[in-house]
């Protein structure tokens, strides 16, 4: 039996619409099979599946595992709160750097529906650490690439705030239809003869349209957590969505994980914006004519479902020249992003020579007119 | 027949419970407090073909098992637990009258090789109820375009039109079989539903039955794309006059689907060492398939048109010599 998602496309339309449709997207939605083959039809299952999806019959690896035990820790520094095993005994702050963190008994912040787990070792996670740290060196100070991690890198889960809304709009926009004209026109030549030519204009003719658009909107991920900001948390977007799995509390086994502390209604309002965006964008692909002027888009949101959701991510800080530089890596995917020093002596170097080329460039100039 | 497991609470869709999100919308799924019945599945005496991979049931009637969709006699057997259909479209179509269409088809088409009616061998025309999955869904879209129809006063050609539009589908077919290649199942197709009956097993003693190998959450977004296909063919028929940039924004809701299965008269044949499918809808008699093509017949007429340039060029050589010699 072939795999099912080896089928191939149906034959695609004759005009392919100009916004992207909602099929494309499903189809990205749809996570590639990576479960065992079920015993009864190859189908792929994976452990959360109760039932295979292609014969219904009992997945006998499911099952819902038991609680793991875990206690909470707040950082006295920076005010995060992290859940880790009962078997963690030292534990120093992964967002600051501190040592000053108390065990807590809270018992608050709202329970995370959705996770997706780590796929990058710590081990490989290093590797991508040494790897940028080296790279792109020249305004970096040599010593960067002495730089070693105090201690093996620890992966934490992180919160993040996932919406799904149903974004309707009302636009207005000028709509430009172009048409040609041909004009004639007069020309002298070097020998004082004139000559008489044609050419082609282009005139654009302009409309006023108005219409509606509406759309569902998913997959903006906001940071729920206080400790990394949104800029720092879009730095390594975009994790792969449809690996989401149910949240299950053996998933935090032998790894931190951060409490959602900001507030839902702020991330409610931070995801309209982007929404907005994006469906301002799509309106600008929906409109026809061949180009088009002073779009007004107003947009209501309604049907908004909230998903807090558990990313994996390495959060770690390094010490240089008793700086911390504070970096993060994708936990799934390794991408990674953070702060480096510049080295300002050779960047003064650099600036000092360029301004020496530009002050030559002037001087020989000053010279040459004169 | 319990596969209707729960609906999206926004927009409605049907939900399978390996669903974390609605495809349609990206709403959350609600979380099932107890493992819902699966789909409805029926262990049956089932038949790999190592030849092309279909997998069916046979009739147990059958003398010798060949498969009808590549013609191999190398069938696996194995009990499966597979998707029952819900409804069935039963034959309409006749044996001797699946042979005759079948004749006229392949003695039709000028590119067809002249022997194929003779020397392919007819007698393997079986009748397979194939698997597919019917959608059905409601539309509201919003459509914009440019119209050729314009105001007096207008300078260009063309002038921009918007406008909405409310759809209802219930027949959307998106083929169910591993065998089959899209294309077949989309021009096998149309079929008539209101002829079709509950299905409850009794046909699969008669005849081959291919199991379901795609999953309805596979096959959904090939339905996602017919509809917006349809759709924007329907709103294209708004605009007058001659139309362009016709674009459809559409908002799919209260989408469901069940399994089903349809008559498929198929052939599986072997010309001039190679192996070719005749499909014919089981329902209306409607044949389809990629026919051989006849190289003979081919290289015959490149021939006839290089002559007849040729000729062509000859000519006028020929009298622009004489109107020259004439000067």
């Amino acid at each position: 039996m072939s795999s099912p998602t080896s089928e191939t496309d149906l034959e695609s339309s004759p005009e392919p619409p100009q916004e992207i449709p909602v099929a494309e997207i499903v189809d990205e939605t749809v996570p590639s099979p990576h479960g065992q083959p079920c015993n009864e039809c190859g189908s792929p299952i994976e452990q959360e599946d109760h039932f295979c999806p292609g014969c219904g019959k009992e997945n006998p690896g499911y099952s819902a595992s038991a609680e793991t035990p875990q206690k909470k820790f707040q950082c006295q520094n920076c005010g995060s709160k992290v859940t880790l095993d009962r078997s963690v005994r030292s534990y120093t702050c992964p967002f600051c750097d501190s040592n000053y963190v108390v065990e807590t008994e809270l018992k608050g912040g709202p329970e995370p529906e959705f996770i997706i787990g780590f796929s990058l070792s710590p081990e490989e996670a290093q590797k991508r650490f040494r790897s940028w740290i080296e790279k792109d060196s020249f305004f970096r100070p040599s010593s960067l690439k002495q730089v070693r991690l105090k201690e093996k890198l620890t992966g934490v889960y992180l919160p993040f705030w996932s919406f799904s809304m149903l974004a309707e709009s009302d636009w207005a926009a000028r709509i430009g239809e172009y048409w040609y004209r041909t004009e004639t026109y007069t020309s002298v030549d070097s020998n004082g003869k004139t000559t008489t030519h044609t050419r082609r204009v282009r005139e654009t003719e302009w409309w006023p349209l108005e219409g509606k658009h509406h759309r569902y909107y998913n997959g903006y991920l906001v940071t729920a957590s206080q400790s990394i900001s949104q800029r720092e948390s879009d730095s390594i977007q975009p994790y792969n969505l449809p690996a989401l799995k149910r949240y299950q509390p053996y998933f935090l086994a032998g790894w931190l994980s951060e409490e959602a502390t900001l507030d839902k209604k702020e991330a409610v309002e931070t995801t309209k914006d982007y929404f907005y965006q994006q469906e301002r964008k799509n309106i600008g692909l929906f409109l026809p004519g061949d180009t088009y002027s002073q779009l007004q888009v107003a947009t209501d949101f309604s049907k908004i479902n909230s998903d807090l959701c558990l990313l994996p991510v390495y959060v770690h800080t390094y010490h240089f020249q008793g700086k911390t530089f504070r970096f993060l890596i994708n936990g799934q995917t390794g991408q990674i992003a953070g702060q480096k020093p510049y080295s300002y002596a050779k960047t003064g170097i650099l600036v000092t020579i360029i301004a020496a080329i530009l002050f030559l460039i002037y001087l020989f100039f000053i010279f040459y007119i004169s | 027949m319990t596969s209707l497991l729960s609906k999206c609470q926004v927009c409605q869709g049907l939900l399978d419970e390996e669903d974390l999100f609605c495809s349609n919308c990206g709403t959350e799924s609600p979380k099932m407090a107890r493992p819902v019945k699966p789909l409805a599945s029926q262990v049956t005496h089932s038949f790999n073909c190592t030849g092309c991979g279909a997998s069916m049931t046979y009739s147990s009637s059958a003398k010798n098992l060949v498969c009808p969709f590549c013609g191999s006699q190398k069938l696996e057997e194995k009990d499966l637990k597979t998707i029952t259909a819900k409804r069935i479209i039963p034959f309409q179509i006749s044996q001797g009258e699946a042979i005759a269409r079948l004749k006229n088809w392949m003695g039709k088409g000028f590119w067809r090789p002249r022997d194929l009616a003779t020397n392919a061998e007819i007698t393997k025309l079986t009748p397979v109820y194939v698997p597919y999955w019917l959608f059905s869904a409601k539309t509201s879209t919003n459509w914009t375009g440019d119209t050729s129809k314009l105001p007096n006063f207008s300078s260009g050609d063309w002038a921009p039109v918007a406008g909405t539009h409310q759809g209802e589908y219930d027949q959307i077919l998106v083929g169910a079989s591993s065998t089959l290649t899209p294309y077949e199942t989309k021009s096998v197709a149309p079929f008539d539903f209101l002829q079709s009956r509950p299905f409850h097993g009794e046909e699969s003693t008669e005849y081959t039955i291919e199991q379901f190998c795609v999953p309805r959450k596979y096959a959904r977004p090939h339905a996602y794309q017919e509809i917006n296909r349809l759709e924007r063919d329907t709103c294209r028929k708004y605009i007058p006059g001659r139309s362009r940039n016709v674009n459809a924004n559409v908002l799919t809701r209260e989408m469901s689907s069940y399994p089903v299965l349809v008559p498929v008269w198929i052939m599986a044949y072997n010309y001039e060492k190679k192996v070719y499918r005749f499909l014919l809808n089981g329902q209306n008699g409607k044949p389809s398939g990629t026919p051989p093509f006849s190289i003979g017949k081919a290289l015959g007429v490149v021939t006839i048109v290089v002559a007849i340039v040729t000729a062509i060029l000859l000519l006028f050589l020929v009298v622009g010599g004489l109107i020259s010699l004439m000067n």
